[in-house]
């Protein structure tokens, strides 16, 4: 055992209290060979015997008398609180009605919140869709195409926006062309119709909005459309089809 | 009279005073008082505290009585009822007065003392008395607070830990360096011209 070690296990040697009876041998070795730990364990044996002086001095030490007085009086008025109000059959019964409708009243209204933030919720997509519109055609990027041939006039948007679902998060991101002819972004005005979803050229239109906007022509090879690289970074002007859930249907370049 | 049976009769008398026993709450205090009032007053070093924070204990122990329900000692229960009220007690007084571990200032207690070469040789003497008082209220609060559990209230490490709530380990190492800062500090009163010399002067590492 090094001084280190000894000093480990100074506290109970110098308590007499329990310990491995190996231990101890080693650290009274010790102790007897190294004499600052020798000094050490004196030391500290003089600080137990202090303390135990100290607390043998201090047992007398009492609270105030008249602190019990106060003790027994604010016993008394608790006690005479609690029996002054005994909570009876009757009370309970009241108590119990009061906290279910309580309950009732806080389930009404986390459903009529409920309903509210629903409606909000697809009031909030509707506007995003019209306010946003460089997110639409990157939202439904690298979908297949599908050529549907419909004509490029106010009837055919109403042909093919249609209402497909009633959730906007449950509806497909893939867009579906109308008509595909081969062209560049560089034309003046691209009028045939891309189909966003895949059920919008299928199914007829309840509602729809028509929404004029601005992308960048880029944008138009998520669709296969082929952009000249020079004018990548220009907007095009495009007219964006939104059924009544508010969700983007179709689109038409326009410039 | 062990401690089991302590515990047995505490018990008891707690439950009688929570069903109104006005005897039974008198009993429970002339058993605790003196514990818990010595308690405070060493951790606090003032009467006035000592007495706020006794009643305090008492008046939690009437209202929240039945949250003991036998886990752990009623010692401990009561200590930590005490313990945490001389907590709130010094922290709004701030007197917190901690000696750095390794602090060479001038010992208030230093005069005190019996300029003699084993200053604990007398133990019966006031001042000797005095002067640990002061070594011990010198310490910082939680190294003070388990010399005052273990030593002077004879809790169990398990005891103490749970009414500083920290582990056991941790009471022990706490305890260990406070008596060494305890051992310096009245030797170093007891002996100013050898300061200097502290524990760490001469490991030999034998």
């Amino acid at each position: 055992m090094n001084c280190r070690e000894f000093e480990q296990s100074i506290v109970e040697l110098s308590d007499g209290g329990l310990m491995d009876a190996a231990q101890r041998s080693l650290a009274q070795a010790h102790a007897e060979a190294c004499a600052h730990c020798a000094e050490r364990l004196a030391a500290e044996r003089r600080t137990v015997a202090a303390l135990r002086a100290l607390a043998a001095r201090d047992s007398a030490v009492s609270a105030p008398a008249h602190l019990r007085h106060a003790l027994e009086a604010a016993f008394d008025e608790n006690c005479a609180a609690l029996n002054q109000a005994p909570v009876t059959a009757r009370q309970w019964l009241r108590r119990g009605l009061a906290a279910a409708a309580a309950i009732l009243l806080l389930f009404a209204l986390a459903v009529s919140i409920w309903q509210r933030m629903n409606e909000q919720e697809i009031k909030a997509d509707g506007k995003q869709t019209e306010t946003a519109p460089a997110t639409v055609p990157h939202r439904e990027a690298a979908a297949p195409e599908v050529q549907t041939g419909q004509p490029d006039n106010d009837s055919a948007v109403s042909q093919v926006a249609g209402r497909t679902e009633t959730s906007a998060r449950r509806r497909s991101r893939h867009p579906v062309k109308t008509e595909l002819r081969p062209t560049t972004a560089n034309d003046e005005e691209l009028a045939e119709l891309f189909a966003l979803t895949p059920l919008a050229a299928t199914e007829p239109a309840e509602f729809e909005q028509v929404v004029s906007i601005e992308i960048p022509r880029s944008t138009l090879m998520l669709w296969g459309v082929p952009v000249n690289a020079d004018r990548a970074g220009e907007n095009v002007k495009a007219e964006v089809v939104i059924g009544e859930d508010g969700v983007a249907r179709a689109i038409r370049l326009r410039n | 009279m062990n401690k089991a049976h302590h515990q047995i009769i505490d018990e008891e008398l707690l439950r009688r005073m929570l069903a109104g026993d006005r005897a039974a709450f008198g009993q429970l205090y002339e058993r605790w008082q003196s514990a818990v009032y010595r308690f405070t007053l060493r951790m606090s070093g003032s009467e006035a505290v000592a007495e706020d924070v006794t009643q305090e204990t008492f008046l939690t122990l009437m209202r929240d009585g039945r949250q003991y329900q036998g886990r752990g000692t009623f010692a401990a229960y009561l200590f930590t009822i005490a313990h945490h009220s001389v907590l709130r007690h010094l922290r709004r007084e701030r007197r917190f007065v901690a000696i750095e571990e390794d602090e060479n200032e001038e010992q208030p207690t230093a005069e005190r003392m019996i300029a003699a070469d084993d200053p604990l040789a007398d133990l019966t003497r006031d001042e000797t008395l005095e002067a640990v008082r002061q070594a011990i209220l010198a310490l910082p609060v939680h190294y003070r607070e388990v010399v005052l559990l273990c030593h002077l209230h004879e809790l169990s490490y398990a005891e103490a830990a749970e009414v500083i709530g920290c582990e056991i380990g941790t009471v022990r190492s706490r305890l260990h360096r406070a008596r060494a800062l305890l051992t310096a500090r009245l030797k170093k009163t007891a002996q100013p011209d050898e300061a200097a010399r502290n524990l760490h002067s001469t490991r030999c590492f034998a």
